[in-house]
């Protein structure tokens, strides 16, 4: 029983990067109305920035909250400049070709990457500290897995904030809604745009930087991240948070629990929940395919 | 779904180059015979100019090409979207690859990667349904992943390290395993695969297909079926992807996961892209300068992708038409300077 | 000639969620008889135009089709068994010429449209009727210009063109005057009118929002009004009906 709940709460806490690094493409969808491939190279450039700051040695929690944040805000600008340099010269344009730029700039991000960084994979340390693991009565749970739970949540309600309580939210909820009309409303759409790619661009960035003591840090995280974070968006709902939130947390305890119970089959879980939804429920489970943002 | 969203169209919906009409098409023949000269000319003249190591890449090439090909009946004749493309490719391979022990005649081999291919095509189209643009192409993205995915987790696919030591086989007494010999095997697929994909065009499937590609909407009042459209269009690209798929096995000598892997569905639309897909040839030509190029940069520098990925941007951006495209811009300019 | 209707429409329902726009029409139309469909907008003639065509599934009720149930037909289904439709904006394929167009409504109609192995367009019988229409409806001359270049009243034209191209059993024109200035109005009536006269078996059923296209052209008319019919009798009928006056506030527009 206290194995299940290890893995229930691992679960959990793995789904949160996934769902840090969703929310950042579902924000992008509400504004672009396309997926952007691009989104895991944001994650990728997280991991690597992070693991080049800390030089892949091990540090105390303090630095590497900072050195995290360095790295979502380094992403913040990328975003802004893909955003500018890419994605907004594509205005209006059918949304295919926008799919296909967000493609190449996805191959564009990991050739600079092999580039800057070589081709060797890299490792990042875990965190001093939080390498080991806890017990909470019968029940074991990794250290890092507690800091991620505490991580996404902390995330899951700034989000929230931002999105419902703050003027700026509700531009952002306006836009994803319906933005011809917020333009006739005198919203600046594409201001919105430049700043939403920032932030989700920065929270792919975060999420990358925060996997990286747990993965193998090179270029084959951009296709892999970009196709999960897809799955997850498209399970929870495109331009939903909260559909992402559910949708990342469903599969991290499911993919959780395959691990433990049935290994076989684990890894397979996202491919088949996502071709099940597209079947049965093209929504997602947060129902509305254009507009909430939240 | 608002129609916007649904829209998988690639290329502008402006014709590229004007339509010619049925009165001033030439005959079908014709443009099968022009077809027939032009793949036997390259059939000859590459060889004398191009050896060993070099022949080799052209090979590859041609065998891209033809995977290209394929793969614009979905794209630019069709207008659907399909980023899983390399899961038939794949299956052509494997499917040559688990039979190398039971198949000695090459063509034979060559037709079960087809067919194989194509059922899986088939199976896919039937089971996404009425499901179309977006989803439609995230379904075949998954598809690939997890087609993918197997070939790592079964052992009856030979795992991570895949199938070797298939042999090319024999065909009218010529050993194919010198690569000279091969090209002409090679060649006399494409030019057989894309003579049926030209005859395909012309006929009413074709103009069908570019119905349901410009309105689909329109497409269904005139009476036309989409769906069973858009399925055998899937099912063409199919085949042809396993053909493909089959000849890479017969060269390469083995097969292994990676020819299943998302980037190389990405890099056939790229090459799709690149050379045109309003184009009937556009995509055979993205197919030679992206496997020529790569292969020359991959040597120089360490990273193709970076200038694959600007390649690829600049094109989008600024002639989504393609290369190919870009003959019809100068012939407009020209008939305008000329007046 | 038969008693049969050749289209017989019973209770028809159609709703988009918490809209009702059509709420219970019967309708039955006789062979080669023109029926048009008026109202002010939101009455419904659009929706139940369009659920008769096959765009939108009925929410309940029934239409008989030759005596045939075809309530859950697909406009593709219905365009395959002779029924035709124009749409209200012309769609056309703009990338092909305007002979192309009218090809593949004609191989469409033949049922030959997933043929991969004939050659398109060297039917000499479909290119005859291409031909035919063509003439009828002059747009010989524009036969090689792609259809994307047609101005307005030529683009109006060749949507009718594809739907009689079909060589339909019934043809459905969805506002056929929509948009169009007083001297294409008048021509396109007489063109409708000499249509008529020269495919006598044809059953016409029509929306509009000019009355002068409906006095000339229609045996029936069919005032709908909230998602039901209000009246319906010859036009001079309805014309004078009290109903009428009430729906409209006014004389006709």
């Amino acid at each position: 029983m206290s194995e299940l709940i290890s893995a229930i709460i691992a679960g959990i806490a793995q789904g949160m990067p996934l769902f840090i690094v969703a929310s950042g493409l579902t924000l992008i969808f509400g504004v672009l109305r396309v997926l952007n491939f691009a989104h895991g190279a944001f994650f990728m450039l997280g991991a690597f920035l992070l693991a080049t700051m800390l030089s892949g040695g091990a540090d105390n929690l303090a630095v590497f909250l900072l050195a995290a944040l360095a790295a979502a805000a380094v992403l913040a600008v990328v975003g802004v400049a893909a955003d500018t340099a890419v994605f907004k010269r594509l205005y209006g344009q059918d949304h295919m070709i926008t799919l296909l730029a967000s493609y190449a700039l996805l191959l564009g991000l990991e050739g600079l990457t092999t580039m800057l960084w070589g081709n060797k994979p890299r490792s990042q340390a875990p965190v001093d500290g939080l390498g080991g693991s806890l017990s909470v009565g019968r029940v074991e749970v990794a250290s890092y897995d507690v800091f991620l739970l505490v991580v996404g949540l902390a995330i899951g309600a700034g989000l929230y904030l931002l999105l419902q309580r703050t003027r700026y939210g509700k531009v952002i909820r306006a836009v994803s809604t319906d933005e011809l009309m917020a333009r006739a409303l005198g919203i600046r759409a594409r201001r919105v745009q430049a700043g939403v790619f920032a932030l989700g661009a920065a929270l792919a960035g975060l999420s990358g930087a925060l996997m990286a003591p747990l993965l193998s840090v090179d270029v084959g995280l951009a296709p892999t991240y970009a196709i999960q974070s897809f799955a997850i968006v498209i399970i929870g709902g495109l331009g939903s948070v909260g559909g992402a939130l559910t949708a990342a947390l469903i599969l991290g305890i499911a993919d959780s629990l395959m691990v433990s119970y049935v290994p076989d089959v684990a890894g397979f879980s996202l491919y088949i929940a996502v071709a099940l939804i597209l079947l049965l429920r093209p929504q997602g489970l947060a129902g509305r395919p254009v507009g909430s943002a939240a | 779904m608002t129609a916007q969203q649904n829209s998988t169209v690639v290329a502008p919906p402006e014709p590229t180059r004007s339509p010619v009409g049925i009165e001033r098409r030439r005959h079908p023949i014709v443009e099968l015979a022009k077809i027939l000269v032009t793949c036997l000319v390259i059939a000859f003249a590459v060889p004398t100019v191009v050896h060993d190591a070099n022949l080799f890449l052209v090979t590859t090439a041609v065998i891209y090409a033809v995977f290209a090909m394929g793969t614009n009946v979905l794209f630019g004749w069709t207008g659907i979207s399909s980023f899983g493309q390399a899961a038939f490719f794949g299956t052509g391979a494997y499917a040559v690859g688990l039979t190398k022990d039971h198949i000695e005649s090459p063509i034979l081999a060559v037709l079960v990667a087809g067919l194989a291919a194509g059922v899986m095509a088939l199976l896919f189209a039937a089971l996404a349904g009425r499901i179309t643009g977006v989803e439609f192409a995230m379904l075949t993205l998954i598809f690939g992943q997890i087609l993918w995915m197997l070939t790592f987790r079964m052992d009856a696919l030979h795992g991570e390290n895949g199938i070797p030591a298939i042999s090319r086989g024999e065909l009218f007494g010529q050993n194919l395993f010198l690569d000279d010999k091969f090209w002409w095997f090679a060649v006399i697929v494409a030019t057989v695969v894309v003579l049926g994909l030209a005859h395909i065009r012309r006929s009413s499937l074709g103009a069908s297909m570019n119905a349901v590609r410009d309105d689909p909407l329109r497409a269904a009042a005139l009476g036309i079926d989409v769906r069973l459209v858009r399925a055998l269009a899937f099912t063409i690209a199919g085949v042809v992807a396993g053909v493909a798929g089959g000849l890479m096995a017969q060269q390469q000598g083995l097969v292994t996961p990676e020819i299943l892997v998302w980037a190389l569905s990405g890099e056939v639309i790229v090459m799709c892209l690149i050379g045109g897909m309003r184009t009937f040839w556009g995509p055979a030509v993205g197919a030679v300068i992206l496997t020529v190029v790569e292969h020359y940069l991959f040597d120089k520098l360490a990273s193709p992708d970076f200038f694959v990925g600007l390649a690829l941007l600049v094109v989008v951006l600024l002639a989504p038409g393609g290369l190919l495209s870009l003959t019809t811009v100068f012939r407009r300019v020209r008939r305008r300077v000329a007046r | 000639m038969s008693d049969q209707p050749i289209l017989r429409v019973s209770a028809l329902e159609k709703s988009f969620g918490s809209v009702h726009a059509v709420r219970g029409v019967d309708l039955d139309v006789a062979p080669a008889e023109c029926v048009s469909i008026i109202g002010p907008n939101g009455a419904g003639k659009s929706t139940f135009f369009g659920t008769v065509a096959g765009e939108h599934r009925p929410t309940a009720g029934s239409i008989e089709y030759a005596g045939r149930d075809v309530t859950s037909w697909s406009a593709a289904r219905l365009a395959r068994h002779g029924v035709s439709r124009t749409f209200q904006v012309a769609r056309l394929f703009g990338s092909r010429t305007v002979e192309d167009n009218l090809m593949v409504a004609r191989v469409a109609a033949d049922r030959r449209s997933v043929r991969a192995w004939n050659v398109f367009g060297r039917s000499s019988r479909g290119r005859t009727q291409v031909q035919d229409v063509m003439e009828e409806l002059d747009l010989a001359a524009l036969a090689q210009a792609p259809a994307g270049v047609l101005a307005q009243g030529d683009r109006k034209r060749l949507e009718l063109a594809m739907a009689l191209v079909q060589d339909p059993t019934v043809l459905l024109l969805d506002e056929p005057t929509a948009g169009m200035s007083l001297d294409d109005t008048e021509r396109t009536i007489r063109t409708l009118a000499r249509i008529r006269s020269e495919h006598r078996r044809m059953t016409i059923i029509l929306t509009a929002h000019d009355m002068d296209v409906v006095f000339a052209l229609s045996d029936r008319v069919v005032l709908m009004g909230q998602g039901k019919v209000v009246v319906h009798g010859t036009p001079e009928e309805v014309e004078n009906a009290p109903e009428t006056r009430e729906l409209y506030l006014g004389v006709k527009s």
